[in-house]
């Protein structure tokens, strides 16, 4: 999911107003779009994710900046989309699903066998967010599903990149816990 | 932590050492390939990470179409709204205010002000003033961009994709504002200047905004398009509250290396506000 060497000129023609410019951007990255609110805020996704192409498209005109800042640009906007949701309706998730909860299902380190493979896309970002604290989700998901480096991750929580790194660790062992085969066999 | 590959965690499962790490989060390391308990969770990566899929296009014509109009419409329309608005205006009155303040001055000592170059009691004395109205000026024996002589001359080229610096974050960025309020309020030999590099300005050529100048070169925009930039991010700023997460005190987002030129997420104005997205519901 990237546009890649065209990046360039589909900015350029989208920030001239060019409807399939802007049309092509948001093909490529509303899939990520939706996983990322999908798993946060999965009834709202859709309509999170429609206002924050809103907010994109009025700021079009002066944003400067090549693919992987553009992604950088549009999850800064969505993830404060979310937060202003949260706080419409009072709470964000935080409670992480129990490891035995989530496991219930066996064989989840076989994923052929497991029906992990059976899973939306939406539905394994859900996954993982379920599974972790906030601060980890929070990490996780813009680094696997909005596709941020450390740095942006960074920028964007307002954290310093050796934390992101150290959540992100700590996440990968809890879910690589939760969704081992170990974990369900003992 | 890279050095815990063959490590067990306090959990009992093994750590992963970085690469192995950001192979995973790139969604790029296969089940196959990954060490021993992690492919379960290489597998929940690739999905997550997985190509679209048509449900998740369905949603596209109505959203697409709402974003399309608002492109059309241009980035100075602000939704209809409401009780933020009314904190907006409050903010900009008091830019008006700053600006009459810079008028008044004149532009050549508002803009020496914000780069500390009045004499000690007049940089103090416009300091504690414009402070009243929100706008940061440095005391006396602050230079904001001593380096600005040499760069004044770069040329407006060039911008690189990968790690230039916005020049506005921290201080730089309030007297930025304070310069660009009176780069705004000088009057310009050429009037309508397009988005073109125009060195031949005569607000451009002046030495009293030298430091705006670098700052534009370096953002890779005129001084024109990057007071745009720098006074709509202020209005953001205002406009935006404050104690959002990602809002860390910094100025608008600002200063992202990656972020590079990044228009200081000038997408606020509208993202302070409710949008006036009719599919938008109400129910929270």
């Amino acid at each position: 999911m990237s546009i890649g060497a065209e990046f360039d000129s589909v900015l350029t023609a989208a920030q001239a107003g060019g409807d399939w410019a802007f049309a092509a951007l948001y093909r490529d990255l509303n899939p990520r779009l939706l996983r990322y609110f999908g798993a946060q805020a999965s009834s709202m996704a859709e309509d999170l994710a429609a206002e924050t192409w809103l907010a994109v498209a009025r700021g079009m005109a002066s944003f400067s900046g090549g693919e992987d800042a553009f992604r950088g640009w549009l999850f800064t906007i969505a993830r404060r989309r979310l937060i202003q949701h949260w706080r419409g309706v009072g709470r964000r998730p935080s409670s992480p699903v129990a490891p035995e909860t989530l496991a219930d299902r066996p064989g989840l380190d076989d994923p052929e066998a497991s029906g992990l493979s059976a899973l939306s896309a939406q539905q394994a970002s859900a996954a993982i967010a379920a599974s972790l604290p906030p601060d980890q989700a929070d990490v996780v998901l813009l680094r696997l599903v909005a596709g941020l480096d450390v740095d942006q991750v960074a920028r964007i929580l307002g954290k310093q990149q050796g934390t992101v790194r150290v959540l992100q660790h700590r996440a990968l062992r809890r879910l690589g816990e939760i969704f081992s085969l170990e974990a369900l066999t003992g | 932590m890279s050095a815990g590959r063959d490590r067990q965690g306090e959990m009992g499962h093994f750590l992963i050492d970085d690469t192995t790490a950001e192979r995973l989060l790139s969604g790029g390391l296969s089940p196959e390939d990954a060490p021993p308990g992690y492919s379960g969770l290489a597998r929940l990566f690739e999905i997550a990470t997985g190509p679209a899929t048509e449900a998740e296009l369905a949603g596209e014509p109505a959203a697409l179409t709402a974003a399309l109009a608002a492109l059309q419409a241009g980035p100075t329309v602000q939704p209809a709204v409401s009780h933020r608005k009314s904190r907006l205006a409050r903010a900009l009155t008091a830019k008006v205010a700053a600006v009459t303040a810079t008028v008044v001055l004149g532009a050549g000592a508002a803009a020496a002000a914000t780069t500390g170059n009045l004499p000690g009691g007049a940089q103090t004395a416009v300091s504690d003033a414009l402070s009243h109205v929100d706008i940061s000026v440095p005391g006396p024996n602050k230079h904001a961009n001593a380096n600005a002589t040499t760069k004044s001359h770069g040329h407006a080229n060039g911008g690189t994709a990968d790690g230039q610096k916005p020049s506005d974050q921290g201080p730089n960025a309030h007297a930025n504002f304070g310069q660009c309020t009176a780069f705004t309020a000088a009057p310009n030999d050429h009037a309508n200047s397009q988005a073109t590099a125009n060195a031949n300005s005569g607000k451009d050529s002046s030495t009293a905004f030298a430091d705006l100048m670098a700052d534009a070169v370096k953002a890779d925009q005129t001084s024109t398009s990057y007071c745009q930039s720098v006074l709509a991010a202020h209005a953001a700023a205002d406009a935006t509250d404050t104690t959002g997460p990602s809002d860390t005190g910094k100025p608008a987002d600002t200063g992202k290396p990656s972020n590079t030129g990044k228009p200081l997420d000038t997408g606020k104005p509208s993202d302070t506000g409710k949008p006036s997205d009719p599919g938008k519901s109400a129910s929270h």
